[in-house]
C-alpha cells in the first residue's frame, strides 16, 4: 500500500510545544501553532522574552494547607501565609499526524473507511467514555481532617494532559483494486450482468466530478472533525485543567462537613470530577460528529453515481461523489 | 407504506441483540439502505454489528430510542467510529423479501437485569423512515 505523508507531520509531545517544519523563519502560523500546543501564556511569555519555568508544589505544602482550612464553611478559600505558588503549565491540544493512504476501490469493495480521524487524549485514541475516563490524567488531591472540625481537600499536583487527532484520508487518485468480480457486483450490483462471471477484475472507483474534487473533499470533511475534536477539548479538558492549576497555585482548600464533601466542593470548584470531564470531552467530540454528519456537506460518500466496464469486465470501474 | 419494520427481541442474548426486519410488503421491488457499506478494521474494538450501528448513528440513518417503564428516556452510552464510509447502492428487495437488521443494543445503553424497557427505532436515509416500536426484556443474569 502506497504512504503518502503530508507536508509536514505534527506529532503530540507532552507538555513540549514543538512544530517541525521546512520553514526557518517564525511567522504568525508557527506562533498560532505553538499556541495550540502550549497556550496563550506560553506564547505571551515567548513574546515577551519570558523563559517559561515550571515549580510544582513541594512534599510537604499539602500539609501546610490542610491546616489552613476553615470549620463549618463550605466555601473555597485562599491558605493564608503564603505566597501563591507559580505553576506555568496547562493542558494543550497538539496538532496529530496525517496519513494520506487509504483507497477509496478498497473503501468501496470492502467497506473501509474513506476517511477516519480520531481523537485522542495523551496518545490515546478513543472511541468511547470509559476509554477517555482511563486516558485523563488525572490531579492528586489531597484531603485532611481540620483543625475545627470537618475536612479540608485541596489540589496538590495537576496532570498534563495533552489532546490530539489522528487523521487517515485518501491517497491521491487514481484509486484502483484488482479483486473479484463477485465483489464488484456486491458492491456495485448494477454490474451484475457485465461481470457476473467468475474471474477478476481491475476495479477502479472514481471522484465525482473528478478525482482530485474526491481527494479534497475527504480532506476537508476529515480537517473538519480534527478542528471540532480540537473545540471540544478546549472547552472541556482545558478549563478544566485551568481551574484545577488556579487552585494548585491559590493554594485553595475546599471545606465540607464529611471528606467526601469536601472533595465534592472541590470537583464542583474545578468544573466537574476526572469521571465528568472525560464524559464531556468524548461527548462534545461526539455531539460535534453527529451534527456535521447531519448536514447536507457532511454526509457519507454517496453510492455510485455511474459505472461501466470493459473487455468482457477485465476491467471495471464506478465513479462516486462526496458531498463535502 | 411498501416496507414495514418489525423488531424481534425474543431473544437478547448477552449482546441484549434485537433484530429490525424489513419487509417489502409491496407488489414491486423496492430499495432501502443497504448496512453492509461500513466494516470494522480487524484490530478494532468493535463487532461488525456494533461498528455498523455506530455508523449509521452517526449519520442519523439510524434513530434509537429507549425508555424505561415510568416512560423516561434511557440516555445513551454511545460508541463512535469517527470514520467515513461509502455508501453502497440501495439494497433491492423483491416482494415478499426482507433484510435483518442486528442491532446490539447492549453496546450503547446501559441496561439494568431483569427490566422491561419500550424500544423505537427508525431506520432509512432520507424521509419517511420505517419505524418500528417494541418491548424488550433484559435477560437477568444481565445479559
Amino acid at each position: 500500500m502506497r504512504r503518502q505523508m503530508s507536508e509536514y507531520e505534527l506529532r503530540p509531545q507532552r507538555g513540549a510545544a514543538t512544530a517541525t517544519r521546512p520553514d526557518t523563519v517564525a511567522g504568525p502560523r508557527d506562533l498560532m501553532a505553538l499556541q495550540r500546543t502550549a497556550g496563550n501564556r506560553a506564547v505571551g511569555r515567548l513574546v515577551n522574552g519570558y523563559a517559561p519555568t515550571v515549580q510544582r508544589c513541594g512534599p510537604d505544602c499539602d500539609k501546610e494547607e490542610a491546616a489552613q482550612g476553615v470549620p463549618g464553611m463550605e466555601a473555597e478559600f485562599p491558605a493564608q501565609g503564603r505566597a501563591p505558588l507559580a505553576v506555568q503549565r496547562a493542558a494543550n491540544f497538539a496538532p496529530g499526524a496525517l496519513h494520506q493512504v487509504n483507497n477509496l476501490a478498497d473503501a468501496v469493495i470492502n467497506g473501509t473507511p474513506a476517511g477516519v480521524t480520531w481523537p485522542m487524549l495523551n496518545g490515546t485514541q478513543f472511541w468511547s467514555s470509559p476509554v477517555v475516563r482511563g486516558a485523563l490524567a488525572r490531579p492528586t488531591v489531597n484531603t485532611v481532617a481540620a483543625a475545627g472540625g470537618g475536612f479540608d481537600a485541596s489540589v496538590t499536583a495537576v496532570g498534563n494532559n495533552t489532546g490530539s487527532w489522528d487523521e487517515t484520508v485518501l491517497a491521491a487518485g487514481p484509486w484502483r483494486l484488482n479483486t473479484t468480480k463477485a465483489a464488484v457486483v456486491a458492491a456495485v450490483p448494477a454490474l451484475a450482468a457485465a461481470c457476473g462471471a467468475a474471474g477478476n477484475t481491475t476495479f477502479r472507483a472514481s471522484g465525482n466530478p473528478s478525482d482530485n474534487h474526491m481527494f479534497t473533499a475527504n480532506r476537508r470533511h476529515e480537517d473538519h472533525h480534527a478542528t471540532d475534536h480540537e473545540a471540544a477539548f478546549n472547552a472541556t479538558i482545558a478549563p478544566w485543567d485551568a481551574a484545577l492549576t488556579a487552585a494548585l497555585t491559590g493554594r485553595r482548600t475546599f471545606h465540607g462537613a464529611t471528606q467526601a464533601a469536601a472533595e465534592a466542593a472541590l470537583w464542583a470548584a474545578v468544573g466537574g470530577t476526572p469521571e465528568q470531564v472525560a464524559d464531556a470531552y468524548f461527548n462534545a467530540c461526539l455531539a460535534a460528529v453527529v451534527a456535521y454528519h447531519g448536514t447536507a456537506a457532511g454526509g457519507p460518500i454517496g453510492a455510485p453515481t455511474g459505472h461501466g466496464h470493459r473487455d468482457n469486465c477485465r476491467n471495471s470501474w464506478a465513479r462516486y461523489r462526496n458531498p463535502s | 407504506m411498501t416496507v414495514a419494520a418489525t423488531l424481534d427481541t425474543s431473544d437478547p442474548g448477552s449482546g441484549l441483540t434485537v433484530v429490525l426486519r424489513l419487509t417489502n410488503t409491496s407488489a414491486t421491488s423496492v430499495g432501502v439502505l443497504d448496512p453492509a457499506f461500513a466494516n470494522p478494521p480487524p484490530d478494532g474494538p468493535w463487532t461488525v454489528e456494533t461498528y455498523r450501528v455506530a455508523q449509521l448513528l452517526s449519520y442519523g440513518f439510524l434513530r434509537i430510542t429507549v425508555t424505561d417503564r415510568e416512560g423516561e428516556r434511557v440516555e445513551p452510552s454511545p460508541v463512535e467510529t469517527w470514520a467515513t464510509h461509502v455508501l453502497r447502492a440501495p439494497l433491492v428487495l423483491a416482494p415478499g423479501e426482507h433484510l435483518d437488521v442486528p442491532i446490539p443494543l447492549g453496546a450503547f445503553y446501559e441496561l439494568s437485569p431483569g427490566a422491561s424497557y419500550r424500544l423505537a427505532i427508525a431506520y432509512g436515509e432520507g424521509e419517511p423512515r420505517v419505524t418500528a416500536e417494541a418491548d424488550v426484556v433484559v435477560p437477568a443474569s444481565g445479559g
